[in-house]
């Protein structure tokens, strides 16, 4: 009898045991699945936060050209950068921008006539290792050439860090 | 006598083997009901993560696009918002400087979103609003001819769930017609003087004949109104008195102003500031969305005094053109004999201390005033062949 209940607990356990194996199985394996879903959802996360940096700084109307308040599509004011850039370049201006431009690096490269002119407008790397630049054409307006002014052509390359 | 020990040894053994298959039973329902719900609330705030970073997505969207509207359909949502973050839940996000006005609750399943240009005068931002359809908008008003009202009337979105009523000498007769369509929340907009009595005219709409009976059961954050001083003709300036229900009367809770400089360019553009009070119902919200503007025009006005400098140099030294610079000077140069700031020093002195101080109204007159003169001489600008400050 006794021997018949040793064995009958023996088996209880070893039940339990193959129980619990499963269990922690089944965890892991779910776990795996979840960072999986996770980092899918983290990268469609940061495309979207790539294509709202974007089209914030394209809408900038700290940067933007206007004729007459009418807002010129695609072009940023030459006699605005220098001073745009100063600001974000100190502390609170830094902190009034990251919000909206988070961990991002921006600049404006002219390339006709290439003058090799460059401008940093924001850079904020954060704690992040990579970025994968973009390359927005974009036309740069000079008030200050002649009577009216002038186009050039530029290219905003906006390169937003991830993990 | 030892058949009788063996057979209670075994009843204790069977016992203990009940005991210890209940034992360990209950720890693994335990352990199953924790992993569901933990699972359940991870799922839901998963849900809710991905819902508003979409929502987020799309607010920017929005917002970039001036004068658009657009109806989204969307699962049933319960949005808080205030001047700093929304909520979904117990998940949040920042709305960082947008200028973004909203109800202190959405809900449903329509979303709508409007987006406005505000200039003062040259543009500083894009104002962004949301609401719901099953928000519901009253306009009361006693002249169908006055500007404001028309403007607002033309400009407001089709989508809007809003309704207007004409002032015939009987308030009674308008308030008591308004019935409950079940609403989660009912906001009331005052157009006009409406008599002369009392004499204070922001306390004539605590009188119980403005106040619509049938909705007396909702709570008083949810039945508001907003009254719009009238001004004889278009002005860039509105005072705005916002109230809560305490049930029976609307009690006044605050009063501050809506300022949008009237272009001779964009005379019948809806007022943006002014929607802004019309489609936010606290005015501590209000007033603290208005700071972010006011801060953001401070920024951009900065921008616009150095390119302004960099023109006056420009036609100085390099390109000389005396009626260029001359103007372009005026635009932010204190002329002879003026005390104080001028053009974007104005403007930029005003909004720095209207982005602490609103509601303040002296802020807020003296950038009325510079941006009307510094469009004059932005026109002139043109008039003269000149690049132009904005």
């Amino acid at each position: 009898m006794k021997k018949k209940s040793q064995i009958q607990m023996g088996e209880n356990i070893a039940i339990i045991f193959i129980f619990i194996l499963l269990v922690v199985g089944a965890l892991v394996f779910y776990s795996r699945v979840q960072r999986a879903d996770f980092e899918v959802k983290h990268e469609e996360d940061q495309d979207k936060e790539f294509v709202q940096i974007s089209q914030k700084m394209s809408f900038l109307p700290e940067i933007r050209c206007s004729q007459e308040n009418v807002p010129i599509e695609n072009c940023i004011d030459l006699t605005k950068l220098d001073k745009f850039t100063d600001m974000v370049a100190t502390s609170q201006g830094y902190l009034y921008y990251e919000n909206d431009l988070k961990t991002s690096t921006i600049t404006l490269e002219q390339i006709f006539p290439d003058t090799g002119d460059k401008w940093l407008l924001y850079n904020n790397t954060g704690d992040k290792s990579s970025s994968v630049p973009a390359y927005i054409p974009i036309s740069i307006f000079n008030p200050k050439e002649g009577s009216l002014g002038e186009y050039y052509l530029g290219v905003l390359i906006v390169g937003v860090w991830r993990d | 006598m030892g058949y009788l020990r063996r057979h209670k040894r075994g009843q204790a053994e069977a016992q203990f083997n009940w005991i210890f298959v209940l034992i360990v039973g209950g720890v693994i329902m335990l352990f199953f009901t924790a992993i569901v719900l933990k699972q359940r609330s991870t799922s839901e705030q998963k849900l809710s993560a991905t819902v508003i970073s979409d929502l987020e997505a799309i607010f920017t969207g929005a917002s970039i696009s001036k004068g658009t509207v657009h109806a989204l359909d969307v699962p049933r949502v319960d949005l808080d918002f205030d001047c700093s973050r929304f909520y979904l839940g117990q998940v949040n996000k920042p709305i960082g400087k947008q200028v973004l006005f909203a109800p202190s609750k959405v809900q449903g399943t329509n979303i709508l979103t409007w987006t406005l240009e505000w200039n003062t005068p040259y543009k500083v931002n894009n104002f962004l609003y949301i609401t719901s359809e099953e928000v519901r908008y009253i306009f009361i008003y006693d002249n169908p001819d006055s500007d404001i009202l028309t403007l607002i009337n033309e400009s407001i979105p089709e989508e809007m769930n809003a309704e207007f009523y004409e002032f015939d000498n009987d308030m009674e007769a308008i308030t008591s017609a308004i019935t409950d369509q079940n609403n989660y929340k009912v906001r009331l907009i005052f157009i006009g003087e409406f008599g002369e009595r009392p004499r204070n005219i922001e306390l004539r709409f605590e009188d119980a004949k403005y106040f619509p009976d049938q909705l007396s059961d909702m709570p008083g954050d949810d039945l508001t109104a907003l009254f719009i001083k009238p001004h004889s003709s278009i002005d860039s300036i509105n005072n705005l008195y916002f109230y809560d229900s305490d049930g029976t009367t609307f009690k006044k809770i605050n009063d501050t102003y809506s300022l949008d400089h009237i272009s001779s360019n964009s005379i019948g553009e809806a007022p943006p500031s002014l929607f802004g009070a019309i489609f936010t119902d606290d005015a501590h919200e209000y007033n603290c969305i208005m700071k972010k503007a006011f801060e953001r025009l401070d920024w951009v006005s900065e921008i616009y005094l150095d390119k302004a400098e960099k023109l006056k140099s420009h036609y100085d030294v390099d390109y000389p053109k005396l009626i260029c610079e001359k103007n372009v000077a005026n635009a932010y140069i204190a002329s002879p004999g003026e005390s104080g700031p001028v053009g974007i020093e104005a403007i930029k002195d005003g909004a720095d201390t209207c982005s602490q101080n609103f509601p303040e109204i002296d802020c807020v007159s003296q950038i009325a005033g510079a941006a009307e003169a510094l469009e004059t001489l932005n026109s002139r600008l043109l008039l003269f062949s000149c690049a132009l400050i904005y």
